[in-house]
Formats: structure tokens, C-alpha cells, sequence
């Protein structure tokens, strides 16, 4: 990936871009953020997250809608609905987490591609409006755990039975992790258990270091978003900043 | 070579290649990995480890399994750690508790002389009198009582907690748990079980008890189960863990080292054996006198002679299973007393007469004989057994420095008592014996009253499939179990052999002795739960595991009752002692920290909690607190201020009944609010008291965002998603607090600075007071409110949260050359008061309605209904207070009230204040203060009652105030709607 000018350059900054900073983040251009793309060696953080790691997604883009109809509306937008608690990869990789039968979640995959939430921002308009945008992006940041060890990590912090075999991929767990709530997705990065975690975005700090704190213990580390794209099955092209 | 200790084959636990060196009483000590601190000081002949709790016999192991007060130390700042179970480490370095002057010198020995004078309950009925005396005695007492010393101020540990699961939870790792864990395991290879042992290893009684003369047999199952369950992969063995409670549902918090396992299970299988009982006779508390499986511990798993001479009383077969094991130590068994009545035929008691050991049926060990300071055995008198609890006169004495009992057992059925199990006493048996379990219980083993180990293993593998099968994991049919119960019950009926001189302890943890208990009965503390708290028997770190059995029995006879008739007291977790830090696991304490957060700290703030989050108090640190903020105050009056403001509560209301939602759930009125105008928002509840203020914005027909205030927006929308889903209007509510940022630009200048940064027109008549909007300010998008708290020419800025900081930036940059400086909470605090702002929770109370506050002016009178509506015209004519403003009379002297001080009227709490600070603007103090509606009238005169009352106690000063009109500052608003 392209290397980018750093987070405080820009309008848009997560709120961890300080941690990841004070960890030599090297920086790579998404959605108008700086995202940590690697820390160090793309390759070992890769080999790293195959056991425990956690990563700084909040750059990715996403989005929410939120309402009586929003099944109706969203399905007539060519969305791949699930039950709720469900989530499903559209074409363009997007995730719809549904998270009731009236509100759904979108997540781009990490290669940023949103060509989903775009065509679904684009078409919705206030008139006659049967459901609401919610504003995911800034509401949540987005973590990802990542590593056949993230269950037992997860399980210092969320009482949630989270191992593979009792929560499958693709499964949304709404729930309290570390005493924050928290919308947890089992996202596998290929072959790989995964973990997409969003949580209120000023909480965010506060998250990162519960989880930084629970997975000492089993060695993990921080990786960027070249390990997870690694993890996935592909490197990601991307434009710099 | 330690003088106890023996070679291999014994000390099964022990690794005799791993020495370990450590410290007791500051003396250099020496054993291996895998010893105790009571083994390895044993095994060096250090036998007394601590001096008893009321009167300071020199005490030494009893159960080699923690299950008495005798081996409580102290590690380090760790107090009452049990040596009989706590493994040695390099460099620990262990103290005996509650001594005056060491272990072997403890002045307060000289108690024991005195027990004529310190009877059951003494401290109840002694030191209260005259009244107010225990004050005086409550010190002395406890420093005399004490166990271990905690240090106060010890660093703070790090513990934690983690969820676990399981279908099948087994707790005991005997051979009972074992093969229940199996059974359950081999049930499929997709079920989980959980096993918890709370010893280092497997085995449980396999470790070091005998079912057979020739010794093999343990060691052959225990080799057999413990590999087998090490080879099932869907078998988790927690080991040295224990499992401290059963709650509903199956959860169990299992604790290992500094961390919780909670533990959910859908079914538990309770193998957690027995606790052996003593055998009460006079001395029976001596270095020396120990159970027979304390014996067996000591020698089969740490390697460790218990004596040299022994005399063994027992009632089953486990007292000549123990006489072999510590033949087999090279203990000489002087004797061995069977408390039956008749010589039992198993092999054991074959093997032990065939060494040559005499054997007294129908006899007891009636007296231990002591060696000078009570410092171990020196004797044991053994009687024929002529009644319950009487024996011959004539005794034999047989010296002797180890006295072994075995003579019953208690079921460790804790667990099951916390789930609501029955353990009614058996006569026949003499034992406690289990009743009805909860569903998805099972109970194995000892625990359930089953002694011979193929049974325990039968039925532990019975428990195993019943457990699978409630789990879901049925498969055949169930295991069979057989009916063997061994020759005779474990249990004697009637161990205890009260003696004239007493010192026969029935408690080891209290120190109570048969006498103890009778008298209180005979005290009219007749029930078992009176008793128990008289005597406080049972409520020492043992919790009764050693003598609630032969209590119960003494409370029975006393009371002419059988025991079931006397009952039991209520068993709740946890089953042993826990550590607070282990309860409080990590502590997560939720932080929310606004996207300028770091600015702040930048700039020297002092920051704040406001509920989770933090905000800027004030921007300076220390004693020029009041200065800085009056500084800040003053550049807002006069300049231009920036405050955060990101922490304000943030809801979207949005759809064709947005306003009928509006004007039911705020107290004003909302359909007619034109699109691009705020309006204020007054929430009550359905007795009108006020929850929660704000402003709604109106973007659309059908959109208001909604502000809240910090601490009462998850409330707000929670209301909101109740009433929406009682009154199914097309509404959605939506929180979006976090994902915007906010600040508040205010002051003369603002406007200036703001106009450098947008294309908005911003001018009075393009944007006026109330007005909204939304534009893009330094190319953040904004929703820019034209609303003020701080009675000046200001605006609001909402933007996307991860947009703030740059936001912040921007501004501060723009305005730098206009002397734009941030402010803090304390600040807005004090220019919203000039302003005679309400603060809802602060200046509001869980009883104020808007009539108190003065805020009818927010109530739609027209409007048939919203919440709170009702209670409110309800309360019209009865307002007996309300909240006005103040200023201090001359002659206040500097004493300024503070938040909460009283209004006093006719002597007696009027009111109160609720805000009030020293206005750098007015040139003096204001405030607002809830007084009696009668006193409400502008100009009246009150007292309030301030700190400083000077040194007589009991006067407090006050100061004169009077009621003045609001606002403060700016009546007529001229400069917020500049």
C-alpha cells in the first residue's frame, strides 16, 4: 500500500491515531483518514495475527439506516438481507449486519470498497423516507481482533461465548465488552477467526486498552491493515494521500 | 536430609530435583517443588505454625487439606494463606500470625490459663457495661484476636476474570470427577466438559489414601484415570482451581490464582469428596494430633514422616488404611483404637493386626498428653467406650507423638447447599447423606456419602452420563451402580468424649470446646442458628468443614432432638476464602474522551468526570484556579471564547410523526416550530418532575436533532424507545451522542472568527438568535445552531466526531489574532448563572417540577397532554418552594454559600442553595437557592447557613441574602441575540 501523510493532516482523524503513532504506524490513505497500514514487517504481522491482533479499522467506511421499513427499503436497493443478528458479504464485499428487523450496519471490507453504501447513500431521500441514515462512521470506531487466540481474549472482556464453534462466521453478537456496548461480528479474514468490533467512537482509547491488556497474555500484537488484507487472501491497491 | 523426610516411592507430589529455599519466622527453610509450606516445614520438624485464635495454643497442621484455621500464615502482605495447601517458592517468606513476640514465645499464651474466665459469648456480656465501655475494649480485643495483618496500603494487584463454558462442569478431580468427566466426555466428541481440581494435580484421594492392604490399588487408578482424562480432548482439567459457589443457572466462579473463571455450564457434576472429622477429646488440638488422611498426605504425597510413634483411633476402615501408611513411613503404631464395638473383618484391619499392632475394639483416645508449653504430643490415654461419649475410667497410656484420627466425614456438599440441595442426617450412617438436587446437578464420591472406590467410580460415571444427558449428549443407557457401602459407615455416631478439664475443641477455629457449646444451649441460645452466632462456631475461616457435624450433634442432645429435628444452618458462598481483588477482577472503568481531548491537555486543563467522560474544568492547574476562571469569563464577556462541548447528549427524531412524538415527550410545543429554528426542550416525567432539558432543531418536517444534556441522554432516549413502542407512532429515535463533536464559539467576536471559517452568512438577519443550520465550516460539515448558555453572541457547532479535532484547530487559528481562548465547565457554569441558566440535576432535584424552578413558562397550557402533564396542573396550587435568585446582604464577610448549603427560616432547613459564585462581571456574589414559595418575593430577605462557623461547635455562621429578579446579567438579552 501506498505510503500517506499522517493523521494529523487530515479533517478526519480516529481517535486512536495517537496510539498507533506512538507505535511508528506507517500510514496509508482510507476514506480521507490516515490508516495505520503496518507497524513494522507487513509479513510478520501477518504470521502475528494468525494467532492474536488487534488493528485500528476505524478508517474504513460504513454506514446505518434505522427504521420502521427498513427491510423494505433497503432490500428494494438490492441488498442481501439477513435475519437479524446476521451478516452477510455483498458483491462488492460490503458486510450488512442486520441488528434488528428495522436497522442494519454496513461495513466495507478492508480494501475500503464501498460501492454499497455509496449506491445506498445516493438513493435515500428524506421524502417519504420509510427509514433513517445513522451515522456509523462517526459514531463507532471500528476495531478488528483477529487470530485464533481473539475468543479467549474476548472472553476476559465480553460474556458472550465467542469460540468458533459456538459462534459462526457471520454471526453478530450486540452485547457489553469491557462495560461498553458494542456490536461484535465474527468476520473471518480468510481462513483466519476474526473479529470486527464497534464500539462508541469516544470510547475508543478506552477499548484499545482493555484489549491491549487482555491479549498480553497471549502475545498479541498490533498489526495495520496490510496483515489483515494479507489474511484475507490479497493486498489491497489503494491511492495515496 | 530432613529429619521427616522420606525417600521415594513416597512423596508422590514432590520434585526432589527441584530444591526450594525459604524463609518461617526469618529462619532459612528447605523442600522441593511441590511441597507445601506445611510439608516442607514438617519434613524439617517444624510442626507449629501458629497459635489459636482465643487462646494461643501453639498450633499445627490438623488436616494437611486447609480445612482448618491451624495452618493460616503470612506471606508477604498476603494474610491468612493456608500452609497446609500454599506450594513453597524461592524466597517466600513466611510468618506466623497472631503472636506477641514470636511463635514460641507468644506472650498472649498466658489466655489459655484463663478460659474458666472467658466463656462462650464473654465479649457479649462483659465489656458492654456501663454504657459505652465496649468502645474502649473493642480495640484490645481485636488486636488480641486477630489473625493476619493486611497492609493497608499495599500496591494495588492486578486480577481478572474470563468467561468459560462447558456443557458438563465437574468439580472435584478425585477418582469420583474422573470418571464422571470420562463418562460425559466419551458421550460425544462434540460436548465440553470442565473439570476443577483444586489441588495442583489430579487424583484427588488417589494421591494419597489406600483401598487395599497391598497399597497398590490407588496408584493404578489414579495412573488409569488421569491418563485417560489427559488423552480426551474435549476434557478442560482446571487444576488448582477452585470452585467457590454455585449460582443459577450453573454458573460457577471458579477462581485460579489472581483470576474468575465464570463458569456457565448446563449441567454439574459434584465430586468434591469429604472433609474428615475430629475425634473430640481433651487435647485433641496438640502438634501432633492430626486426621488420618493428614497422615496419608504427608507421607504419600510430600515424602513426609508424620512421627515417630503413633497411636491411631478410628471407626472405619480409613483408620487402618492410615496405620498402614504410616508403617509403611516407619511410624511405629503403638496401638490402634477401633471406636466399633466389634473387630472389623476387611483386609485392612487383617494387615494392620498382622504387623503386630495391638488393636482395642470399643475403645477411644480419651486424652492427648502434652508436652511442656503444649508444644506436640508426648502421650495418648486410650478407654474402653462404656456410653455415648463416656469411657471407663481405667485407661492404658501409650507414649507417643503422633495421635491419628479417623473416625468420619462430612460431605463437602457446599455446592450443593448453595444450589438449594437437602443433605438430611442418616442415623444409621451417622452422616449427612445427599437428598434432592437441583436439576442438572449430580453428586459422585465421598461427597454423596460413597467410600469404596469401585463405587465411586461407578457412580461417578453414572453422575458423568446423567450430566451428558441433561447437557443434550444422551447415549445408551445409563452406567450402573453398585450397592456396596463397605463393612460398616464411615462414620462413628458419637465421637466426641467431653473430658472434666475440657480443652476437648470442638471448633479448632474459635477455640470452642464441648462446654462451650452445652453452655450455650443452656443460655437460651437453644437454636442451631442462635447458637452458632453466641458461639461463633463455624463462623471462623473454616466455615464448620471440621466441626459443624459434631456441633449440630451437641445442639441435638442439648435441645432432646434428633439431628435433623435441630437442622442446619443456611451454607452460601463462597465455599473458602476469596480475595476482594479477586472479586473486583480487572475493574473496567469506562472513559470517554472528545475528539479534542488532547488539546485540552495541551492547553493545561485541568479535566473533570462528567459521567464517563472528561471535559476541561478549567484551563489551568492549582491555586489560581478562581483566577483562571474569571480570566476565561472575562474573555467571553469580552472577546471570544471556545468551549467543548462534544459531550452534550445528541438525538435524531425523524418521520411523518416526528412532532406528535416531540410535543408528547417535551413539555412545549414543537409541530409549529418553523424548519431552520431551535427550539428549548423541557422534559418531565409522569409525576412532572423535570428529567432533562436541551433544544430541539428542526432540519425538516420531519427531523429534529434533539441536544440532552450529558449525563441524562441515555435516559432521555430510553424513555423515547419505551413510549415510541407503547404509542407506535412513524417515528425513529436515534442516539447519536458520539458521533458528533461539539463546541460552543461565544462572545463579541465570535461571530468574526466564525466568519473567516464559512461562507454561511451569519449575519443578524441571515442567521438570527434561535436560527439553524447546516453548512460547512473550515470544510468540515457542520450543523451550526445560533443558541447560547453563556448569555453572548454565540454559536454551536456539531460535526462528525472524527472531525473535531481538526475543527477545534481550525478555529483556535482563525481566531488566534482575536484572542480566541478556550473555556472551561467551571466557567459556562458561572456565566449560565449571570445568565440565571438552570442546570437540570444540579439547580433540579428528584423532586422539582417546572412551577418550583420557575420554568411554567415552558409548559404548553393548550396542549391536552404530555408526560408529566397531568401531575403538574395537579400541583398548581401547591408549590412550596421555588427557586430564585440571590445576592449576598453586606456584611457577609467573604463566606460565600456553596452548592447544598441550607436556607434557614425560623430555625428550622427552608431550602437550599444550588448555585452560587463569586461573578467577575457583577462585582459579586449570586446565586440561586430553592426558599419557601411565601418567600419568594423579590427582595425578601434569608439565611444561609455557610462553613465556618468558628470553633464552638455547634454554630454554624450565616449569611443574609436577598432574593433579586432574573437574570442577572443582560435582562433584556440584548447581547446573545446580537
Amino acid at each position: 500500500m501506498p505510503e500517506s501523510p499522517g493523521p494529523a493532516d487530515r479533517v478526519r482523524r480516529s481517535n486512536l491515531y495517537r496510539v498507533s503513532a506512538a507505535l511508528d504506524a506507517v500510514w496509508t490513505d482510507v476514506n480521507g483518514f490516515a490508516c495505520p497500514a503496518r507497524y513494522g514487517d507487513a509479513a510478520d504481522e501477518a504470521d502475528a495475527a494468525r494467532g492474536l491482533a488487534i488493528a485500528d479499522l476505524t478508517a474504513l467506511p460504513r454506514a446505518g439506516y434505522k427504521g420502521w421499513d427498513m427491510a423494505g427499503w433497503a432490500t428494494a436497493q438490492g441488498l442481501d438481507l439477513g435475519e437479524p443478528n446476521e451478516a452477510r458479504a455483498q458483491a462488492d464485499g460490503v458486510l450488512a449486519c442486520r441488528l434488528a428487523a428495522g436497522e442494519v450496519l454496513l461495513l466495507a471490507g478492508d480494501d475500503a470498497g464501498s460501492g454499497t453504501i455509496d449506491r445506498l447513500a445516493a438513493a435515500w431521500t428524506v421524502d417519504g423516507a420509510t427509514c433513517y441514515p445513522a451515522p456509523r462512521s462517526d459514531a463507532n470506531a471500528h476495531i478488528g481482533v483477529v487470530g485464533e487466540r481473539a475468543p479467549e481474549t474476548m472472553a476476559k472482556l465480553c460474556a458472550i461465548d465467542l469460540r468458533p464453534h459456538r459462534f459462526a462466521n457471520r454471526r453478530i453478537a450486540q452485547t457489553s465488552v469491557a462495560r461498553m456496548n458494542a456490536i461484535v461480528v465474527r468476520n473471518d479474514r480468510g481462513r483466519t477467526y476474526a473479529l470486527d468490533v464497534l464500539v462508541d467512537s469516544a470510547a475508543v482509547v478506552y477499548m484499545w486498552e482493555c484489549l491491549t491488556d487482555a491479549m498480553a497474555e497471549y502475545g498479541g500484537r498490533v498489526v495495520g491493515l496490510e496483515a489483515l488484507a494479507t489474511l484475507a487472501g490479497g493486498a489491497t491497491e489503494r491511492g495515496g494521500a | 536430609m530432613s529429619r521427616n523426610r522420606l525417600d521415594a516411592p513416597h512423596g508422590l507430589l514432590i520434585d526432589r530435583s527441584r530444591p526450594i529455599a525459604f524463609t518461617f519466622d526469618g529462619k532459612a527453610r528447605a523442600g522441593f517443588a511441590g511441597d507445601t509450606i506445611t510439608s516442607a516445614l514438617w519434613a524439617e520438624d517444624v510442626k507449629v505454625v501458629s497459635r489459636s485464635f482465643k487462646y494461643h495454643r501453639p498450633r499445627a497442621t490438623l488436616s494437611a487439606a486447609g480445612h482448618d484455621a491451624n495452618s493460616l500464615v503470612q506471606i508477604g502482605d498476603e494474610a491468612n494463606a493456608p500452609a497446609d495447601v500454599r506450594l513453597i517458592e524461592d524466597g517466600m517468606a513466611v510468618e506466623a500470625q497472631n503472636t506477641f513476640g514470636g511463635l514460641e514465645r507468644d506472650r498472649a499464651q498466658i489466655l489459655d490459663r484463663m478460659g474458666r474466665f472467658l466463656p462462650v459469648g464473654f465479649y457479649y456480656k462483659a465489656f458492654y457495661k456501663p454504657k459505652g465501655v465496649w468502645k474502649r475494649w473493642e480495640p484490645a480485643i481485636r488486636h488480641l484476636a486477630g489473625l493476619g495483618k493486611v497492609n493497608t496500603g499495599a500496591d494495588r494487584g492486578y486480577f481478572d476474570k474470563q468467561y468459560l463454558w462447558a456443557d458438563v462442569a465437574v468439580v472435584g478431580g478425585g477418582p469420583a470427577g474422573m470418571a464422571a468427566a470420562l463418562e460425559a466426555a466419551g458421550s460425544s466428541d462434540d460436548i465440553e466438559v470442565v473439570l476443577i481440581e483444586e489441588n495442583p494435580g489430579l487424583g484427588g484421594s488417589l494421591t494419597y489414601a489406600r483401598f487395599d492392604a497391598a497399597g497398590e490399588r490407588a496408584a493404578r487408578e489414579r495412573d488409569s484415570l488421569v491418563g485417560a482424562v489427559e488423552a480426551k480432548a474435549n476434557i478442560r482439567a482446571l487444576t488448582g482451581a477452585v470452585c467457590n459457589g454455585w449460582f443459577a443457572d450453573h454458573f460457577l466462579p471458579v477462581i485460579r490464582g489472581d483470576r474468575m473463571f465464570k463458569l456457565r455450564a448446563r449441567a454439574v457434576v459434584v465430586a468434591t469428596g469429604s472433609y474428615e472429622q475430629p475425634l473430640v477429646f481433651r487435647n485433641n488440638d496438640l502438634p501432633g494430633v492430626m486426621y488420618g488422611s493428614a497422615a496419608q498426605r504427608l507421607v504419600n504425597r510430600y515424602g513426609v514422616r508424620p512421627g515417630h510413634r503413633a497411636v491411631v483411633a478410628t471407626a472405619n476402615p480409613d483408620g487402618y488404611a492410615a496405620a498402614l501408611d504410616l508403617i509403611g513411613a516407619g511410624v511405629e503404631v503403638a496401638c490402634v483404637a477401633d471406636l466399633g464395638a466389634e473387630r472389623p473383618r476387611h483386609e485392612l484391619a487383617g494387615a494392620v493386626a498382622d504387623h503386630g499392632v495391638p488393636i482395642a475394639v470399643g475403645a477411644t483416645v480419651c486424652e492427648a498428653l502434652a508436652k511442656p508449653r503444649l508444644n506436640g504430643v508426648e502421650g495418648a490415654r486410650v478407654a474402653r467406650i462404656v456410653g455415648e461419649g463416656r469411657v471407663a475410667d481405667r485407661h492404658d497410656t501409650f507414649e507417643c507423638d503422633t495421635i491419628v484420627s479417623s473416625i468420619g466425614w462430612q460431605p463437602a456438599a457446599n455446592l450443593i447447599w448453595h444450589a438449594g440441595g437437602r443433605t438430611p442426617y442418616n442415623d444409621a450412617t451417622a452422616m449427612f447423606e445427599i437428598g434432592a438436587l437441583p436439576a442438572g446437578m449430580y453428586a459422585a464420591g465421598s461427597v454423596a456419602g460413597c467410600f469404596p472406590i469401585d463405587t465411586v467410580i461407578e457412580q461417578g460415571r453414572a453422575a458423568g452420563w446423567s450430566a451428558a444427558r441433561d447437557a443434550g449428549f444422551a447415549r445408551g443407557v445409563a452406567p450402573s451402580v453398585g450397592n456396596d457401602r463397605g463393612e460398616r459407615g464411615q462414620n462413628h455416631p458419637w465421637p466426641i468424649f467431653e473430658h472434666a478439664k475440657g480443652k476437648d475443641f470442638v471448633d479448632f477455629d474459635e477455640d470452642l470446646q464441648v462446654h462451650d457449646l452445652d453452655n450455650a444451649v443452656r443460655e437460651g441460645y437453644a437454636h442451631i442458628e442462635l447458637m452458632k452466632r453466641f458461639s461463633t462456631c463455624g463462623m471462623g475461616p473454616s466455615q464448620g468443614r471440621h466441626s459443624w457435624l459434631n456441633a449440630v450433634r451437641l445442639n441435638a442432645r442439648a435441645n432432646g432432638l434428633g439431628v435433623n429435628e435441630a437442622g442446619m444452618t443456611t451454607q452460601r458462598p463462597p465455599y473458602t476464602a476469596e480475595k476482594i481483588g479477586v472479586l473486583a477482577g480487572r475493574g473496567f472503568e469506562p472513559r470517554r474522551y472528545t475528539s479534542m481531548h488532547h488539546r485540552h491537555e495541551e492547553a493545561g486543563a485541568t479535566m473533570m468526570l462528567a459521567g464517563p467522560w472528561y471535559r476541561p474544568e478549567v484551563y489551568g492547574k492549582g491555586s489560581d484556579r478562581d483566577a483562571a476562571i474569571h480570566a476565561e469569563a472575562r474573555n467571553v464577556r469580552e472577546n471570544v471564547g471556545l468551549i467543548d462541548v462534544s459531550t452534550l447528549g445528541g438525538l435524531e427524531v425523524r418521520g411523518p410523526d416526528a412532532g406528535e412524538m416531540m410535543e408528547r415527550m417535551y413539555t412545549w410545543a414543537y409541530k409549529k416550530q418553523r424548519v431552520g429554528r431551535a427550539r428549548y426542550t423541557l422534559m418531565t416525567d409522569m409525576t412532572g418532575v423535570i428529567t432533562d432539558d436541551g433544544v430541539a432543531c428542526r432540519f425538516h418536517d420531519e427531523h429534529y436533532y434533539v441536544t440532552a444534556t450529558t449525563s441524562g441522554v441515555d435516559g432521555v432516549y430510553r424513555e423515547m424507545l419505551f413510549w415510541n413502542a407503547q404509542w407506535r407512532l412513524k417515528v425513529d429515535v436515534t442516539n447519536v451522542t458520539g458521533a458528533f463533536s461539539g463546541v460552543n464559539i461565544a462572545g463579541p467576536r465570535s461571530r468574526e472568527v466564525l466568519a473567516r471559517l464559512t461562507d454561511e452568512d451569519l449575519s443578524a438577519e441571515g442567521f438570527p438568535y434561535m436560527g439553524v443550520r447546516m453548512a460547512a465550516v473550515a470544510g468540515v460539515p457542520c450543523r451550526l445552531l445560533r443558541v447560547g448558555f453563556v448569555g453572548e453572541l454565540g454559536y454551536e457547532l456539531h460535526c462528525p466526531a472524527h472531525s473535531g479535532e481538526a475543527l477545534w484547530d481550525a478555529i483556535m487559528e482563525a481566531g488566534a489574532d482575536r484572542g480566541v481562548r478556550p473555556f472551561g465547565v467551571e466557567c459556562q457554569r458561572l456565566l449560565r448563572l449571570e445568565k440565571g441558566h438552570v442546570i437540570v440535576s444540579q439547580d433540579t432535584d428528584g423532586l422539582t417540577n417546572p412551577l418550583e424552578a420557575g420554568m411554567d413558562w415552558a409548559l404548553a397550557k393548550k396542549r391536552p397532554f404530555f408526560i408529566g402533564k397531568r401531575s403538574i396542573d395537579l400541583q398548581r396550587d401547591t408549590v412550596g418552594r421555588r427557586l430564585v435568585g440571590f445576592e449576598l446582604e453586606p456584611g457577609a464577610g467573604g463566606r460565600i454559600p456553596k452548592e447544598c448549603h441550607l436556607v434557614i427560616g425560623d430555625g428550622e432547613i427552608a431550602g437550599r442553595v444550588t448555585s452560587c459564585g463569586y461573578s467577575p462581571t457583577l462585582g459579586k456574589a449570586i446565586g440561586l437557592a430553592y426558599v419557601q414559595a411565601d418567600r419568594a418575593e423579590e427582595g425578601t430577605v434569608f439565611q444561609v447557613r455557610v462553613d465556618g462557623g468558628g470553633a464552638k461547635a455547634g454554630r454554624a455562621a450565616h449569611v443574609a441574602c436577598r432574593v433579586v429578579p432574573l437574570p442577572f446579567f443582560d435582562p433584556e438579552n440584548a447581547r446573545q441575540e446580537l
